[in-house]
């Protein structure tokens, strides 16, 4: 079973998703700011991290900031936000997400569907 | 005095490195109804400017609460109509998806208010890519398609297979979206629109044509403001935000293009996007 991370501040959207990535057969973990986020992201190795931008305590571009990619050479992150602002969106993509995706133009089935291509994607 | 009475709204220096906002108003004085002079005044418009601004922070940061839970519900409702929660039978799956296109339609009117607001606050900039226009207006067209159908409407879509554009897609699609909208609002029941692009040496142009109301000459002057409605036959009975036309006209302008309308009352509007093919300055601005 692929082991996937939440990290979402909104805990409606954190439910949405848990329980999406749960009958898509992932094993899903949640995280409601960026900091406690890194620190799983940190002890653990997932497979997939979905990461959102604006939150608290830490938001996504710090969490990128700090996550060592080379510590945890399969995980990868997938970076969904309604913020879409270019400088954010390219350094987001150069500090090494995989897709950033509009979670408000982004329904459920889709979502999946671009973890799963995600997933299937080699380095 | 004369009557003529001019507003421009600059800023002068203060102490040190302030900048003082200020209004001057200029009256021509006349004696005899010759010109003797002109008469300034200056107002102190600090408190004018300090609340313009508080208001479009307000309406940022409300926009942006709005958004979170809107989109929540969006995931909730595609859950259960995508089936992930289990089966619901017709009925329930209809009203279900109602709801889902009606906060699809929330969810677009918070993303236009936050657009104003980044506007207002000079942080909107564009991110110019080629867009395919066939396949952006198919996916305009098809996004809503529900109303089309509902209101027994007629598209035409007369667009060159490989015409392409440089402008900001998300921008872009959001000016054509609200004009689209706007024409299938203000046309009637079974009413014809006609959305139309082709290039010349120089421009790219998206026009979408409607045989709706129409707009009266006396409206035309106030169309492109911000929250401004026409007032015009049952029109003001129509719902709508009033800020559609001020985004199409603000996107148009920050790509060096324009928006131009023509429209006769009683028998339709025309609203044209004409974009500047090249964006050579854009493209040096950008890097």
């Amino acid at each position: 079973m692929k082991k996937l991370l939440v990290v979402e501040d909104h805990v409606g959207l954190r439910e949405s998703y848990q329980m999406l990535f749960i009958r898509e057969g992932y094993d899903v973990t949640l995280a409601e700011d960026g900091k406690s986020g890194l620190e799983l992201a940190q002890a653990q190795d997932f497979d997939i991290i979905m990461l959102d931008m604006l939150m608290p305590i830490m938001d996504g571009i710090s969490f990128l900031r700090q996550f060592v990619p080379a510590d945890h050479p399969k995980t990868k992150i997938i970076a969904f936000s309604n913020l879409q602002t270019p400088e954010i969106v390219s350094e987001a993509m150069d500090l090494g997400v995989k897709r950033y995706v509009t979670k408000a133009v982004t329904p459920p089935g889709k979502m999946a569907e671009l973890v799963r291509e995600v997933v299937n994607e080699d380095y | 005095t004369g009557k003529n009475v001019y507003r421009l709204d600059l800023f002068l220096a203060g102490k040190g490195r302030t900048r003082i906002p200020v209004a001057v108003t200029a009256s021509p004085y006349l004696v005899d109804n010759r010109p003797q002079g002109v008469i300034e005044l200056f107002t102190d418009i600090s408190n004018e400017k300090a609340l313009d601004q508080a208001k479009d922070d307000f309406l940022a940061l409300v926009s942006h609460q709005l958004q979170t839970p809107a989109t929540a519900v969006k995931q909730f409702l595609g859950l259960l109509l995508e089936g992930y929660i289990g089966k619901i039978v017709q009925e329930q799956k209809d009203v279900v998806q109602k709801a889902y296109n009606n906060n699809e339609e929330q969810i677009s009117i918070i993303q236009d208010l936050l657009e104003v607001a980044r506007i207002e606050s000079g942080k909107s900039v564009i991110n110019v890519e080629n867009i395919d226009i066939k396949a952006m207006i198919d996916e305009i067209v098809s996004a809503q398609q529900i109303t089309v159908d509902k209101r027994q409407q007629h598209i035409t879509i007369v667009v060159p297979a490989k015409l392409t554009a440089q402008a900001d897609p998300t921008k872009l699609k959001m000016c054509i979206a609200n004009l689209l909208s706007n024409a299938l609002k203000y046309t009637s029941v079974k009413g014809t629109i006609q959305i139309k692009a082709y290039e010349t040496e120089s421009t790219v142009s998206i026009a979408i044509k409607d045989n709706g109301i129409g707009i009266a000459k006396d409206q035309m002057g106030k169309l492109f403001n911000r929250f401004s409605r026409i007032d015009q036959g049952g029109a003001s009975a129509i719902p709508g935000t009033g800020i559609g036309l001020f985004l199409c006209k603000q996107i148009a302008e920050m790509h060096k293009g324009s928006m131009i309308v023509t429209s006769k009352p009683g028998e339709g509007s025309e609203f044209t996007v004409q974009l500047p093919k090249m964006h050579k300055k854009l493209k040096a601005e950008k890097s």
